[in-house]
């Protein structure tokens, strides 16, 4: 569901280089054309669009707008009205103005308009859109309501809007105001931010007994701050996961600190090697493509909580890590079309030296509950601190089971500074 | 979901010893120990907290590590024994029903590990610790009526019975990432049965809903981190009137308050407003008591209550003998520097960390002890204060709420030296003067 894009504040700057003579493929409404026919362009009549560009044009010249990117100037206050623009690559997907309006506690937008682009998926701009609404909300600690104003769209939703609620089964009791109530602004980010099924029902069950609201996990997840998949893991997998997504208790209650760790931990590793398979060599082929795309590439992951472990695959290429190997001379190795149940496991030295023998034992049991799934061991770099026979053992019994062992080039150390981050990422926001 | 199991693992006495050891992991273990007292205390008092933390969690991972590295299954009196006598530090696996307590401590908002006197939620417990320790974690347990799970009856008679037995100390190690439902007594079963017929009945019943209702039930916990606001403001959304709106919301919550009703949001003010509304019920007022109105921030943080209608009218005639003019926060816009004498709050002064409401609070008990200091300065002379604002509600609210306390609690013959003048936000290059405190 994720857009690969990027928002930015719309200055006057940008207004006269990107819009001021900016002709979207076609004006007209793509829900106008046939709808068999796969149609791009604006979601807005011709009328609005060209309404919408002479209404940017005075809002990039408000003086409480005097902002340029590349300068020293402060990015304008969240009550103030603040244009941004999406864009995919080149194209300009979507425009916004948005404010917090602090006399009624919402999020008021006053520009939504989408285009339909060719390569993303239908509606995937305007998901995109409401995300970064949500997330102003969020971040500017209103009630979290969506209100469009009149000017947006006569007072009432855009089309494209409670079309894509439609879709994500979030029922709109006040769209003939234009409004998205808080309780279903909430509903609508959980599910935009892309967790499963399950993974949703037990961030609300969670919600509902008061550990965390579920803005807060949805801007977590759709920030950044974790993964999709690492947040599946936690939610699923740990008995707390309020202990990383809430509350997260400091180190001086070190039990449950401790316990967060863990699993906090195991999410980073597992994130490192998901980064690591994903990491496409921008010195390979498809080059310019990937530049401009960032240098990973679209790898389907599944998460399995009961065995703490997650599936990858498959593999479009062969890959060899030398960095991340047990086995002296040999480097990790990956097969194309290979799918790989990682279990990571963030073992400091001595409790790896206890654990070993079951993590393999886990590790096979695992991998029979997928078929085809090669098992895969990932410790932390403290694994090459066994000593030598300690590590030949580890390697030979491996090998016997089948399972590879991996051990990542960073610490616990280096793991824990970017957990902390993580956590701290959460405290520092709203509950 | 996996069980969030606890390694106990019983440390010799003489790693929490002055005498130098032989064996390498105790002299190891004697050496953390200094320092994890040093950190302990540190953070007790607040010092230097977030370089401690760092070093806490990093110093508690190598003596878990240590301690892990010797750990061997020993529950009986004679592995217990043993393993003590081969160097061995002897260990067993507690279910989660431990973790889930102390987690449900902690969404209860109780101190836990370092800033609890009994060490509840700590991992380290040198020998002289164990006995309050397991008097308060009893107790605790019994209140949440989970005394008799398997986790924590394993964990109490682990400690009474062979660590506090032997004159040991106990190194807890996390293990949540062994297998799921593994079952948790393994280690412990070479251990006698302590349990009674009923335990061992209710235990039975237990296995067997766990086997078939598997993955783990949560408990029952709620915390109180999050709720929902239920404010209903965005139900009255238009898009005009918005100064009206907030000035008839503020209006209202304020007399609300006053009648003992829910308390002033802040979350939502202006301060420029609130200082205007606030302003208007300082006065004594004929045929009413003074009162206070309570007052809230994001997430039902609760400030100190703003004391109204207990201030007297300045006579007309009154005039300042002295004014000054003072900025609320430094740094925060720096334009007003030409305007002002002092400021009032250094920035850097205002924690950050503690939410609104402690922001408030540290605000409001910094300007008590001002307040006296410049009333000691001005002794016989009247002061007329210039006040210009940042938009910080917090340090507003501080401010104002320590002048009305400060002013109230004068003896008579002091009554009228001092007045606040708001300075609210500017409009082009000229602040706007509010209404005195007190007019």
């Amino acid at each position: 569901m994720e857009t690969r894009g990027s928002w930015r504040l719309l200055t006057r700057k940008d207004f006269e280089t990107a819009l001021e003579d900016w002709q979207p493929d076609r004006l007209a409404p793509p829900r106008a054309r046939d709808d068999n026919v796969p149609s791009f362009g604006v979601n807005a009549t011709e009328e609005q669009t060209r309404a919408t560009l002479r209404y940017l044009r005075q809002r990039v010249n408000d003086k409480k707008l005097e902002y340029e990117h590349g300068t020293d100037r402060k990015t304008p206050r969240g009550n103030v009205l603040r244009p941004y623009r999406f864009t995919v690559g080149p194209a300009i997907a979507a425009l916004m103005v948005l404010r917090a309006s602090e006399a009624f506690n919402v999020c008021e937008i006053d520009v939504f308009l989408t285009t339909e682009l060719p390569g993303l998926e239908p509606g995937a701009t305007t998901r995109a859109a409401l995300l970064f609404a949500l997330a102003d909300a969020v971040r500017n600690g209103g009630s979290m309501a969506l209100q469009f104003t009149r000017d947006c769209r006569n007072g009432g939703l855009p089309v494209e809007v409670a079309e894509q609620a439609a879709w994500l089964g979030v029922p709109l009791q006040y769209a003939d105001r234009g409004t998205i109530a808080p309780d279903e602004s909430r509903e609508l980010y959980l599910r935009l931010c892309g967790l499963g099924d399950e993974a949703l029902e037990r961030a609300r069950t969670l919600s509902e007994r008061g550990f965390f609201s579920p803005e807060r996990l949805a801007y977590l997840v759709s920030a950044g701050t974790w993964s999709v998949a690492e947040a599946e893991m936690v939610l699923l997998a740990s008995q707390h996961p309020q202990l990383v997504f809430g509350d997260a208790p400091w180190a001086e209650s070190r039990v449950l600190h401790a316990q967060a760790q863990a699993h906090g931990r195991a999410a980073v590793l597992a994130g490192l090697v998901d980064r690591a398979l994903r990491y496409r060599d921008p010195a390979g082929e498809g080059v310019e493509e990937l530049v401009e795309r960032g240098e990973y590439e679209e790898l389907p992951v599944r998460v399995m909580p009961a065995h703490l472990a997650y599936l990858h695959g498959p593999l479009p290429r062969d890959q060899v890590w030398p960095l991340w190997s047990l086995h002296p001379e040999q480097g990790a190795r990956f097969e194309r079309g290979g799918r790989y149940l990682v279990l990571p496991r963030p073992r400091a030295r001595e409790e790896l030296r206890q654990f070993l023998r079951q993590d393999l034992e886990a590790a096979v049991e695992a991998a029979g509950s997928v078929e085809g799934a090669q098992p895969v061991l990932v410790y932390p770099a403290e694994a090459r601190e066994l000593d030598e026979e300690e590590r030949r053992e580890a390697i030979v019994a491996a090998a016997r089971l089948g399972v590879q062992v991996l051990a990542c080039p960073e610490s616990i150390a280096a793991l824990d500074e970017q957990l902390e981050r993580r956590l701290g990422a959460g405290r520092r926001m709203r509950r | 979901m996996r069980s969030a199991g606890t390694l106990l693992v019983a440390l010799p006495p003489q790693c929490f010893g002055n005498a130098p050891q032989q064996h390498d992991a105790v002299e190891l273990l004697r050496n953390y120990m200094p320092s994890l007292v040093t950190i302990e205390r540190r953070l007790r008092k607040g010092v230097g907290v977030d370089e401690e933390r760092v070093r806490y969690a990093r110093l508690c991972r190598q003596i878990e590590d240590t301690a892990l590295g010797h750990a061997v299954p020993a529950a009986s009196k004679e592995a217990f024994g043993a393993a003590l006598g081969r160097n061995d530090f002897p260990t067993i696996r507690v279910g989660s029903e431990y973790v889930d307590l102390l987690a449900a401590a902690h969404a209860q908002g109780l101190p836990l590990g370092v800033m609890d006197s009994a060490r509840i939620g700590a991992t380290v417990f040198p020998p002289r610790s164990l006995g309050g320790h397991v008097r308060r974690f009893k107790e605790l347990a019994r209140r949440a009526k989970v005394l008799d799970t398997a986790g924590v009856r394993d964990r109490v008679w682990f400690i009474e019975q062979r660590v506090m037995a032997e004159g040991c100390g106990l190194v807890e190690v996390a293990d949540p990432l062994s297998m799921a439902l593994a079952d948790d007594r393994v280690l412990t079963a070479d251990a006698p049965d302590i349990r009674t017929l009923w335990q061992k009945l209710l235990d039975l019943i237990g296995w067997k809903r766990k086997l078939l209702m598997a993955p783990q039930r949560d408990l029952d916990v709620r915390s109180a981190y999050w709720e929902p606001a239920g404010d209903t403001d965005w139900l009255k959304y238009t898009d005009q009137g918005r100064g009206k709106h907030m000035r008839g919301r503020l209006t209202a919550q304020i007399e609300a308050a006053m009648d003992g009703g829910p308390a002033i949001n802040l979350n939502s003010q202006r301060h420029n407003m609130l200082t205007r509304q606030l302003q208007k019920q300082i006065h004594r007022q004929p045929g009413l008591l003074a009162t206070s109105a309570t007052m809230t921030y994001d997430a039902g943080q609760p400030a100190r209550p703003f004391p109204l209608r207990c201030l007297d009218h300045l006579h007309d005639s009154w005039k300042a003998d002295e004014t000054l003019h003072v900025g609320l926060v430094s740094m925060r816009h720096l334009p007003i520097d030409r305007y002002v004498d002092i400021n009032w709050y250094r920035n850097v002064d205002i924690p950050s960390r503690k939410g609104l409401a402690g922001a408030d609070e540290a605000c409001h008990q910094a300007s008590l002890q001002q307040l006296q200091r410049l009333l000691d300065e001005y002794r016989g002379r009247t002061l007329r204060v210039y006040l210009y604002h940042s938009g910080f509600v917090p340090a507003v609210v501080g401010f104002y709420r320590a002048l009305v306390e400060t002013l109230a609690a004068l003896p008579p013959e002091d009554a009228g030296c001092l007045q606040v003048v708001p300075m609210l936000q500017p409009r082009g290059d000229e602040y706007i003067e509010g209404r005195p405190w007190p007019s």
